[in-house]
């Protein structure tokens, strides 16, 4: 599963850990986060997001 | 009140609980919501104010949120459940919440109102940093914390000369140790940024516009431009004038809710247990909170936020866990400290296992001092190898 990075804070999303305080479990995949989800550092929405090559 | 990270998660969250709820959002900033962190971007010249700004606003129309940037609150009456705006509107509510936020602390130094002299907190902040920058050539930060470190990293990439002025004895000095901020120090100049430490800004002078700083060292420095970094403060006057419980912050409970019935509070605005925490993930976790119990009064707990131990500084990565021992401790600390390649590396280890650690510019073996330091098993032969990985 691909990491996507934060193109405001560089915060990384990876799958493996998903993201707890937002009550995503572990192994989700980035896409399927749910629209309202946002990066946990700075409030990005997904659309801010990029995959890392 | 208040439409920056805490007000929209909360108006988001709101509109999610309650579909037939009317929400409206109070911004006193003119423009649409854009994300505080990218703001350096700004500064530095690689991002648009644009760029940062995730949500046009027909997003706020699409959402069914009524949304009225350029009007600050300015006062409140609880027993009435009525707000009084800036533009000399009245609305009234049911459940209000006030995500007011912080300002940027000024130090009252003499000279500081003089021209040329900024504080960054906002993106009007931001213009007026950058227009004067197109016209100084040296610029001075005033702190030397991670909001001063990245500004100093951003007018450097304008093309000016640039010092930070951090009056205790390194920088970053909550998170990082005296070696850390030694190489930290080492690479900042290596982007050529003169960092002193250990002293104050006695007075800025200038002839109507700044022009120099004197350090309580008796050192003169000549900044066409200073940037004050020296922490925030939460906007708790609307608050205090109504009568609400104040003491750094907006006192709330672990629901969010203030001391005037129907008036929540969170984000940089509030204090929860005596803290004012001051960071995106509290004010989002906060507002989690705040919406649920406006919309369904005891239905969600506010138990504190994780404070994020990673952080990126002028470029450089730093990861801090567990007992880090920035001031010195009972733990033995095992160090690797290399100021050329700009990189630190200190273990902390008591009664045989590993309690913390700090990793500046090099965070190779992050998953296997993460397990450790969650384990607690014995840390034994693996200290060399955790010292220098790539060895």
């Amino acid at each position: 599963m691909e990491k996507w990075e934060c193109t405001v804070c560089g915060w990384v999303y990876d799958p493996k850990e998903g993201d707890p305080s937002q009550g995503v479990a572990p192994g989700t995949p980035f896409e399927d986060l749910p629209e309202s989800w946002v990066c946990p550092e700075c409030g990005a929405p997904k659309s801010m997001f990029e995959k890392l090559s | 009140m208040g439409g920056g990270i805490a007000g929209v998660t909360t108006a988001r969250r709101l509109r999610n609980l309650a579909p037939k709820a009317q929400v409206t959002l109070v911004e006193a900033e003119p423009r649409p919501y854009y994300l505080r962190p990218g703001l350096i971007d700004v500064l530095s010249g690689d991002k648009s104010l644009d760029d940062i700004s995730p949500y046009p606003l027909s997003w706020y129309e699409g959402q069914g949120i009524e949304y009225r940037p350029g009007s600050a609150a300015v006062g409140l009456q609880p027993a009435l459940r009525r707000v009084f705006l800036s533009s000399g509107e009245e609305l009234s509510y049911d459940r209000v919440l006030l995500a007011t936020g912080a300002e940027a602390f000024r130090p009252p130094i003499p000279g500081a109102d003089l021209p040329g002299v900024f504080t960054l907190r906002t993106a009007a902040d931001v213009e007026r940093i950058r227009a004067r920058a197109e016209v100084a050539h040296a610029a001075l930060v005033i702190g030397g914390g991670w909001l001063g470190l990245e500004a100093a990293r951003a007018l450097r990439a304008c093309g000016l000369s640039v010092v930070v002025l951090e009056r205790s004895l390194w920088p970053l000095f909550r998170q990082l140790d005296r070696e850390g901020g030694e190489v930290l120090k080492g690479r900042l100049e290596g982007l050529g940024i003169r960092v002193i430490v250990g002293t104050s800004c006695r007075a800025l002078e200038g002839r109507g516009q700044v022009e120099r700083a004197v350090l309580e060292s008796g050192e003169k420095i000549e900044a066409g431009l200073v940037v004050m970094a020296a922490g925030i403060r939460p906007r708790t006057a609307l608050a205090a004038e109504a009568d609400l419980a104040v003491d750094r912050g907006i006192v709330v409970d672990e629901r969010m809710a203030t001391s005037a019935p129907g008036v929540y509070a969170c984000g940089d605005a509030a204090e929860w247990q005596g803290r004012v925490y001051g960071i995106i993930p509290a004010a989002r976790e906060q507002a989690e909170v705040a919406a649920a119990n406006m919309v369904e009064p005891g239905s969600a707990v506010y138990a504190g936020t994780v404070v994020q131990n990673r952080l990126k500084v002028a470029g450089v990565d730093l990861l801090c866990l567990g007992e880090t021992q920035a001031q010195g401790g009972p733990g033995e600390e095992h160090r690797l400290v290399d100021p050329k390649g700009g990189s630190y590396r200190k273990l902390v280890v008591r009664q045989g296992s590993l309690v913390g650690a700090i990793l500046l510019g090099d965070l190779s073996g992050e998953g296997a001092i993460r397990e450790l330091i969650a384990s607690g098993k014995p840390v034994g032969g693996l200290l060399p190898a955790l010292l220098s990985p790539r060895d």
